[in-house]
């Protein structure tokens, strides 16, 4: 729960003054992983590294190269000119979108989805929104299966997935079809167990997962939107 | 959300979700250049109206961004956007199921339109959180609209609106398609059913 | 007084149904009973159930005439027409056949998923965690209570759906052929789960085309025909009048015996009007599979040398327990797996060499599940999606398709959206699906899903006839009869090898061999020994001339008792 509030560290500094912060936080965020083990960190390292990178490349690449208005070249290669201006723009969104993604992972590696949507309910969201979360999570492996058999079974009558475009795009249907239609219809079921549990008893429910939520931590949030607070008054207040 | 929808509708929703994701992997198969990844947002849409198809859409890049990484979350205005989207266009009658031809170029004009407010909506969260790139192919078209004098946000809407509307537009024809193969008894149980079956 | 529920005049229409789907339903269980409902597959089986759980009319929707009463042990006499769907469920809890879409989706761990029901009632969480505990206990769940309950298996998961609807201690359980989907060791595990319950005075009801496993629990019956009771009474009477075979349904063997009525199946004539020479194609394949091996990406080793030849006009039956390597193998024929070591040959064709797309003129092949493939609006555009793709000429494609229609019973069909069929039909679709296509090979990877005994007969007929036409036909089945009445030769596979391989009678006849793989002797073996007959019987036909060689062609009601 605490690391939900790591997303309030999130400086808007808009000059290179603030250039350095981002890296020094997200190397906060890490710490606080590694509360959590060796294994947490190593992971939310890796995915983080892999969800940037690509992002990380593409900025310096089109605003470093073609950011409007830019002129100052820093560097030549070959006919390829990096203006400051753009490599500027690109590392201040980069650092930004670093930590918010940084601080977003570190929710993830540290807090399991049940116990995130059962935090939700339990400050207000209805049980229905937390319903929806999970059963999409779990639905996901199975239907990814569907998929599979899907192609298998179409493949097996005779429908090529390789050639020209055209053709391909002619076996979206038969891919598509089985896959919705199929679980349309197994939607009455499933809508008849949650009826069969009583999901839509008009009664107050309980909750067998509860959370603690200590006084520290709430302090800590506070403290972290106060935080939050200054750094925005202190980058936006006139200079 | 107690009361707002059926039963029905709430066990379709997590399934929809689901589609969107996994068209993802059908797309990848064919080697298709498209996403296609709002089937089941707009299918939502039309069968139980714009709310929960605007739901639908959002918890997909909810859902989508906790299990890959969040850089997807802040589309999920886009999302619900879409989701709203199809509820309305089938309220209107945009997507009955029937019709011919013109019930095709009905449910593709409004894939377009969809498409077009898509990337209205896309482009300044695309610009100013992620300056404009995704990590993509497509980034080389910001890239060729900024070389052509565009602003970031001028380049990320042009971007857009290249993939965008023929993107929806190939979701909505799609869509149309299954809503004709379906069951009409199945269809009529959901909310908005009646205003899909000719 | 005891718990009892009562049914009264029950006629139910479905919306937009032209007829009722039940008409004038009546009967009574009290506490402690056991009741089968029974029937052809379009009876009213799941509707009475549905009915009896509230869903019908409470979630479907549609007309209903007459009641379902409930005297609770208070003492109230409580109506489901008068009785909202969220307190009726914690009278009468209905569990059904697909054990995956009964978990809520809502809850990671068996656990809490059973748990769920009750946090929706409002149970305060110590008394949740009590219950819980006891309904696991129960049910032989307590082992699994911390794993995710989407990483069980079907018998596992079947048991954990009854858990979740047990726990709301509802006076009576409705299970919709809970044991469909569930191979036969699942089958055993939920078994053995009613049996607890029904000795916890529990009402019971159950749906099933199984009678046979459900003899032993079983007190009383009924049988619907067209929505309205055509039998009814106590469960041993009912299965020793004549006449059931005409309603759909499969008595118990001995019970059959015992009535006096019995013939064996093959007695009955094929439901269609095909010879062989139909069937016949100009071209005959062998099937040689040599020495493969697979791995799966995950690293589980699915197969390890496995060699099996297939001949045209022979039914190979591979079978074994879920995850022996039968459908690994079975997908290998028609390229969906590449061999890792060793080669499959269609006819003279390295199947390595061939898309499935182009192996498919050659390899027909019949899935498990009918909805990954079913798209089309009518029956007929689904079947002729196949040949279509093999570029049939329009004359052929008209005759194969209509040809598959008659032999999967589907010729009134054709214009119907298949899924506005029945579970069993839809199947029937695929079967057509893949006959249609013309191949001398045909795989058929557990075909017999919730058929009724017409589905059974038809398809152990339609094998015949491709036999004979000389098709070369692998049938993977956990259902041993048809394996009897079948197959020339069975393969039984256990972890990637093949375990033994012989002829129906000397495989199913082992008992030791059996118990290995996870499987049970068919009835027809079981009873043949129970009447101790001089050689062991494997198919009906066999033991009809057993019994007319000792009997001089007359059995008696009640023989087997002595």
């Amino acid at each position: 729960m605490l690391a939900a509030l790591l997303l309030a560290l999130v400086p808007w500094g808009r000059d290179e003054r603030w250039l350095a912060v981002p890296p020094l936080l997200v190397v906060a965020q890490g710490a606080l992983v590694a509360l959590n083990g060796r294994a947490p960190l190593l992971a939310w390292g890796r995915r983080l590294f892999w969800l940037m990178a690509p992002i990380f490349v593409s900025l310096a690449l089109v605003q470093g190269l073609f950011y409007p208005g830019a002129r100052t070249v820093i560097w030549q290669v070959g006919p390829l000119s990096f203006k400051r201006e753009g490599l500027l723009f690109a590392t201040l969104v980069g650092g930004r979108l670093l930590l918010v993604v940084g601080a977003f992972m570190v929710l993830l590696t540290t807090t399991h989805p049940a116990d995130l949507t059962a935090a939700l309910v339990q400050v207000g969201l209805p049980p229905e929104g937390a319903y929806l979360v999970l059963a999409a999570i779990q639905l996901l492996p199975r239907m990814q299966a569907r998929a599979q058999a899907i192609m298998a079974a179409q493949q097996a009558r005779g429908l090529a997935l390789e050639g020209a475009p055209w053709q391909r795009a002619r076996a979206l249907l038969p891919l598509v079809g089985p896959l919705v239609l199929g679980a349309l219809h197994e939607v009455d079921e499933r809508a008849m167990a949650l009826e069969a549990r009583a999901f839509r008893a008009p009664r107050p429910k309980t909750s067998l997962r509860t959370l603690h939520d200590s006084p520290a931590q709430r302090l800590g949030r506070w403290l972290l939107v106060l935080a939050s607070g200054i750094v925005l008054t202190a980058t936006r207040w006139p200079r | 959300m107690q009361r707002q929808f059926n039963t029905l509708t709430l066990a379709l929703i997590p399934v929809a979700v689901v589609i969107n994701i996994v068209m993802g992997q059908i797309v990848a198969v064919l080697k298709l250049p498209l996403y296609l990844d709002s089937i089941g947002t707009v299918l939502v849409g039309a069968l139980a109206g714009p709310l929960a198809g605007g739901i639908t859409g959002a918890l997909a890049n909810l859902v989508w961004g906790v299990l890959t990484g969040p850089t997807i979350i802040p589309f999920a205005i886009t999302a619900f956007v879409i989701g709203v989207l199809a509820g309305w266009f089938a309220r209107l009658g945009w997507l009955r199921a029937g019709g011919g031809a013109a019930g095709l170029v009905k449910a593709a004009v409004a894939g377009l339109i969809t498409g077009i407010v898509a990337a209205i909506v896309s482009a300044p969260i695309a610009a100013y959180l992620f300056g404009g790139v995704t990590g993509a192919g497509t980034d080389a078209l910001v890239a060729f609209f900024q070389s052509m004098g565009a602003n970031v946000i001028q380049a990320t809407l042009g971007q857009g609106l290249v993939s965008d509307p023929l993107d929806k537009t190939i979701t909505y024809i799609v869509v149309w398609l299954i809503l004709l193969a379906l069951p009409r008894r199945q269809v009529a149980r959901f909310p908005q059913g009646e205003q899909l079956v000719a | 007084m005891p718990v009892r529920c009562s049914v009264e005049h029950l006629t139910y229409t479905y919306p937009a149904a032209p007829t009722p789907a039940l008409r004038e339903v009546a009967f009574d269980v009290t506490a402690g009973e056991v009741a089968l409902v029974a029937g052809a597959n379009g009876a009213g089986k799941s509707t009475l159930l549905a009915a009896l759980a509230g869903f019908a009319p409470h979630f479907f929707g549609g007309h209903l005439e007459g009641d379902v009463w409930l005297d609770a042990p208070s003492g109230e006499r409580l109506s489901m027409r008068h009785t909202p769907l969220a307190e009726w469920v914690t009278r009468v809890g209905l569990v059904f056949s697909n054990p995956f879409n009964q978990m809520s989706g809502a809850r990671l761990t068996v656990f809490e998923e059973v748990a769920f029901g009750l946090e929706n009632l409002g149970v305060p969480p110590d008394e949740i965690r009590r219950r819980v505990a006891a309904v696991l206990d129960q049910l032989g769940l307590a082992a699994l209570a911390d794993r995710s309950s989407y990483a069980l298996s079907g018998g596992q998961q079947q048991r954990v759906a009854i858990a979740s609807i047990l726990v709301l201690e509802p006076e009576l359980l409705a299970l919709d052929e809970p044991t469909a989907q569930l191979d036969p060791e699942g089958t055993r595990e939920v078994l053995a789960a009613l049996e607890a319950l029904s000795q916890a005075q529990h009402i019971v009801v159950v749906a099933t085309h199984d009678l046979e496993a459900f003899e032993p629990l079983a007190t009383h019956g009924l049988v619907l025909r067209d929505g309205r009771v055509a039998r009814r009474g106590a469960f041993a009477d009912v299965v020793r009048q004549p006449g059931l075979a005409a309603l759909g349904v499969t008595p118990p063997l001995s019970a059959a015996l015992e009535s006096g009525a019995w013939k064996p199946w093959s007695a009955t004539p094929p439901p269609f009007d095909l010879t062989p020479d139909d069937l016949a194609l100009p071209t005959f394949l062998e099937v040689r599979v040599e020495n493969v091996a697979y791995r799966y990406p995950e690293g589980v080793e699915a197969l390890r040398s496995v060699s099996l030849v297939m001949k045209p006009g022979q039914v190979v039956a591979l079978v074994g327990r879920n995850g022996a390597g039968k459908t690994t193998l079975s997908k290998m024929l028609i390229g969906l797996l590449r061999p890792e070591a060793g080669r499959v040959l269609i006819g003279e064709h390295d199947a390595r060499a061939f898309s499935v797309a182009r192996l498919a003129r050659w390899v027909g092949y019949v899935f498990q599940n009918p909805a990954d493939q079913i798209f089309k609006r009518t029956v007929w555009d689904e079947v002729a999606f196949g040949p279509r793709n093999l570029g049939f000429s329009p004359e052929r494609l008209k005759w194969a398709v209509e040809l598959a229609l008659a032999a999967c019973g589907l010729e009134g069909l054709a214009a119907a959206h298949p899924y506005e069929l029945l579970p069993n039909q839809r199947r029937w679709v695929t079967l057509a699906s893949a006959l249609a296509m013309e191949t001398p090979v045909l795989v058929l990877d557990e075909p017999t899903g919730g058929f009724d005994r017409f589905d059974h007969l038809r398809l152990r007929h339609l094998l015949r006839a491709l036999r004979a036409a000389g098709r070369t036909l692998l049938l993977i089945t956990h259902d041993m009869s048809l394996v009897a009445e079948v197959a020339d030769q069975v393969v039984v596979m256990g972890e990637g090898r093949v375990l033994a391989e012989g002829t129906p009678r000397q495989i199913l006849t082992d008992d030791e061999l059996l118990a290995k793989a996870g499987l049970e002797p068919p009835p027809v073996v079981r009873v043949g020994r129970m009447l101790k007959l001089p050689r062991e019987v494997c198919t009906e036909e066999e033991l009809a001339k057993a019994l007319r060689d000792r009997n001089g062609g007359i059995w008696r009601s009640g023989f087997l008792g002595v």
